[in-house]
């Protein structure tokens, strides 16, 4: 069945409709909460909950975006809303912090470290120590590969914010980059990767 | 050519694919800063663009599939109002702005007669268990009143028993179901500690009927403040 008709189906209510259609985007869907979050249990449950609010919401999609870059609108504003959450909470959790406990990011398992490479995983690392908003730019642009113009409709903002946002993502990244000294050689331009 | 003119080139416009535009081709030619400034770039940009992609975990496709069935089921059923054990509370909660750090509550109500008026404080550590056992879920409450279902609470996982991916499986799901939760963990003690707020105690008490059916040991009992 071609995706127009199955939106169509999924805007009339249809649950099956929707599980066939999310099909075939769930795994972009699981990997762009991966790369904001950096871990499978965060991935997982951002993730679900994007897939509900994309079921809740999918009746406002009009076409004027491609499907794609409509879902992507509402995951990237859902991992945003959910990092401003954390953020928001992290103030009430010194008690716990005092006692030595951490916020359990990166991996949750040796097996789910191991299982990506070191070259992602340091990647993963890098990008959680940037501000939220130059993360996203990376994300989309140099990871996911989207146009300047989606970028800008997954944003809401015009392609010349999305432009001077991107200089200073790349600009952070690198700087980034350059101090980590696994990274150094990578950074030099020494090796292809 | 400007030197500024070319990094926001490089910066903004250009790719590694791409070719590179005729003028800046030329300043980088005669530019070694220019050029050392390119060589970085290239590097981390394909770094980035090199990223593998992972594969979503088993629970992410069932669960995602799950949630929109039930989503589905809720838009045709009339929903029942539900009474949630602390929703007394809620006045408290938004005229003191309290944190209330709520861990997988396991709630006996009736069995806690906590200290009234007293600051809230998450309740001292139980002992540590094997390594794979500690899972320990704890809760804390507020002080706002004078009732003794404001009391701690906690469950904590003595034993995961055989079917420890089901019994895994089951908290992740309670996690993801209940949008307030935070993991924190606590790697030299090998404990975890989720906190939720506003946690109904049905859906406490759910969680520990279903970990006790999985064959999981379950120790409940309500904290020392």
């Amino acid at each position: 069945m071609e995706e127009q008709t199955l939106i169509r189906l999924c805007q009339a209510g249809d649950p099956n409709a929707f599980e066939t259609l999310l099909a075939n985007y769930e795994k972009i869907i699981y990997n762009l909460a991966f790369k904001y979050f950096g871990n499978h249990h965060d991935a997982s449950d951002v993730g679900q909950e994007a897939m509900v609010r994309i079921y809740q919401k999918i009746k406002d999609f009009n076409g004027n975006s491609s499907f794609k870059t409509w879902l992507y609108r509402v995951v990237v504003n859902l991992c945003m809303d959910e990092l401003r959450r954390r953020k928001n909470q992290s103030h009430s959790l010194d008690e716990l912090k005092e006692q030595g406990f951490e916020p359990a990011t990166a991996y949750d398992s040796p097996e789910e470290a191991a299982e990506l490479s070191e070259k992602s995983a340091m990647i993963q690392e890098i990008l959680q120590m940037l501000p939220d908003e130059q993360r996203t730019i990376l994300i989309l642009k140099d990871i996911e590969g989207l146009e300047y113009t989606e970028i800008a409709y997954v944003l809401g903002c015009n392609m010349g914010t999305v432009k001077s946002r991107l200089s200073r993502a790349r600009e952070a990244f690198r700087k980034k980059l350059a101090t980590q000294p696994r990274f150094n050689i990578l950074a030099e331009g020494r090796v292809q990767v | 050519m400007k030197c500024s003119t070319v990094y926001k080139y490089l910066t903004t416009e250009w790719e590694p694919s791409v070719a590179l535009d005729e003028e800046v081709q030329n300043h980088l030619a005669g530019c070694s800063l220019c050029r050392a400034e390119q060589t970085q770039i290239e590097g981390a940009f394909t770094l980035l663009s090199s990223m593998p992609q992972v594969e979503p975990t088993a629970e992410f496709r069932a669960g995602w599939r799950n949630r929109v069935r039930e989503e589905a089921a809720k838009a045709t059923v009339v929903p029942e109002k539900r009474l949630k054990w602390n929703s007394w509370l809620k006045p408290a909660y938004s005229l003191a702005f309290l944190f209330i750090a709520v861990v997988a509550v396991i709630g006996y109500q009736n069995s806690v007669h906590a200290p009234k008026n007293e600051a809230l404080h998450m309740a001292e550590k139980g002992p540590a268990v094997s390594q794979e056992q500690t899972m320990v879920l704890r809760s804390a409450a507020v002080d706002v009143t004078d009732t003794a279902d404001t009391a701690l609470y906690e469950l904590k996982l003595v034993e995961v028993g055989p079917r420890s991916r089901d019994v895994q499986r089951i908290i992740r799901n309670f996690r993801s179901s209940h949008e307030e939760g935070i993991v924190f963990s606590h790697k030299a003690k090998n404990e975890e500690w989720t906190l939720f707020r506003d946690l109904s105690f049905e859906d406490a008490e759910r969680l520990r009927k279903e970990l006790e059916g999985l064959g999981a040991r379950v120790e409940v009992k309500p904290l020392t403040r």
